[in-house]
């Protein structure tokens, strides 16, 4: 009898953790396939648009024309360097004081009011959006969250969810949409992909003839501004800014930008953003 | 009550908390959309539609600035 209640609870041990098994080799052997086609398109179009949709359900645009045509003109410049093709790219500014940016799969880029009344110049408003446009360009939410055209079940999802579908039909949906928010809002990425967004982030405003040492500016202003009550949980998943301005210098060391002076554009950005 | 009856009991109670760990999980990940808010594809619309002449983008991007 005893043998068999051993049996019984190792069992139901193993059944519960069935799911945390498949779902790790489910991303395991995602990782070693780095090919994205069509299907894998269109399926972060459709569950970044429901990530989007959400954003704005708390944080309305801000009403403010002038800032908004402002950042598309720059964004979109900044994309027709940078974006990916597959993807169309829109920017909005949120009406709040938060400082922070949003890098949301499908081409959404969300910056705060906060993060830009707390910005000097253009400079550092390229430099935020290439940052951001690094992390949709790379997939990091996408391949951290494992969204592919192949997953039937997330895209039945989606449409259950858009057809105002049971509860039970948007689970899959909805999990990954809170994954993707802890992400966004919580956890972050990790400390590899900050890194590379900056690299690339960086290689652009230099490209673009950008003064690139405001932005590092900026970045120290930010951790300076909003990291200090958030510090403990943030460098869990953020590298320190020492690192990251350091990585930055290596950079415009290696590309024989150093002692590049570039443009900041602040009468412009003034005009624009403080209108 | 004899002793495997007992144990019986025993391994149906692991059985049910371990169900209710998973369900607390699922529910604390739920908790943080409904923190966020419902869907607004209006605005989410409205944000799609500001898209600029990518052409003009780059020109406006490019323009070099009196300072």
């Amino acid at each position: 009898m005893n043998r068999i209640l051993i049996l019984f609870i190792v069992s139901v041990f193993a059944l519960n953790a069935c799911s945390g098994s498949k779902k790790t080799f489910r991303t395991r052997a995602h990782k070693t396939d780095q090919q994205f086609n069509d299907d894998d398109t269109i399926a972060e179009i459709r569950f970044g648009r429901n990530l989007a949709a959400r954003i704005l359900g708390k944080y309305s645009p801000w009403k403010n024309k002038k800032a908004l045509r402002y950042l598309n003109l720059i964004g979109s410049g900044v994309v027709a360097q940078m974006g990916r093709t597959d993807l169309e790219f829109y920017f909005t500014i949120l009406d709040t004081d938060e400082i922070n940016a949003y890098a949301i799969p499908g081409g959404y880029v969300f910056i705060t009011r906060g993060a830009i009344e707390l910005m000097e110049n253009e400079a550092q408003l390229v430099g935020a959006i290439a940052h951001e446009i690094a992390h949709i360009n790379q997939r990091h939410i996408v391949k951290k969250m494992n969204i592919r055209g192949a997953d039937n079940a997330f895209l039945a999802s989606i449409s259950a969810a858009a057809g105002g579908g049971a509860v039970s039909g948007v689970t899959a949906l909805d999990r990954k949409l809170a994954q993707a928010i802890d992400a966004l809002f919580g956890t972050g990425l990790d400390k590899q992909l900050e890194i590379d967004a900056d690299q690339e982030g960086i290689q652009m405003i230099m490209a673009l003839g950008y003064n690139w040492k405001s932005y590092n500016d900026f970045l120290v202003k930010i951790d300076n501004q909003l990291y200090q009550n958030r510090r403990k949980i943030i460098s869990k998943t953020h590298p320190p800014i020492q690192e990251r301005i350091k990585r930055l210098y290596a950079i415009a060391e290696a590309e024989g930008m150093l002692d590049y002076i570039g443009k900041l554009n602040k009468k412009r950005f003034n005009d624009n953003i403080r209108n | 009550m004899n002793k495997s009856r007992q144990q019986i009991l025993i391994a149906i109670s692991l059985l049910l908390a371990s169900v209710a760990v998973s369900y607390a999980s699922l529910d604390s990940k739920t908790d943080a959309l409904s923190n966020l808010g419902k869907p607004d594809y209006v605005t989410l619309a409205e944000v799609e539609n500001q898209i600029v002449d990518p052409e003009e983008a780059i020109l406006f991007l490019n323009e070099a600035e009196n300072e």
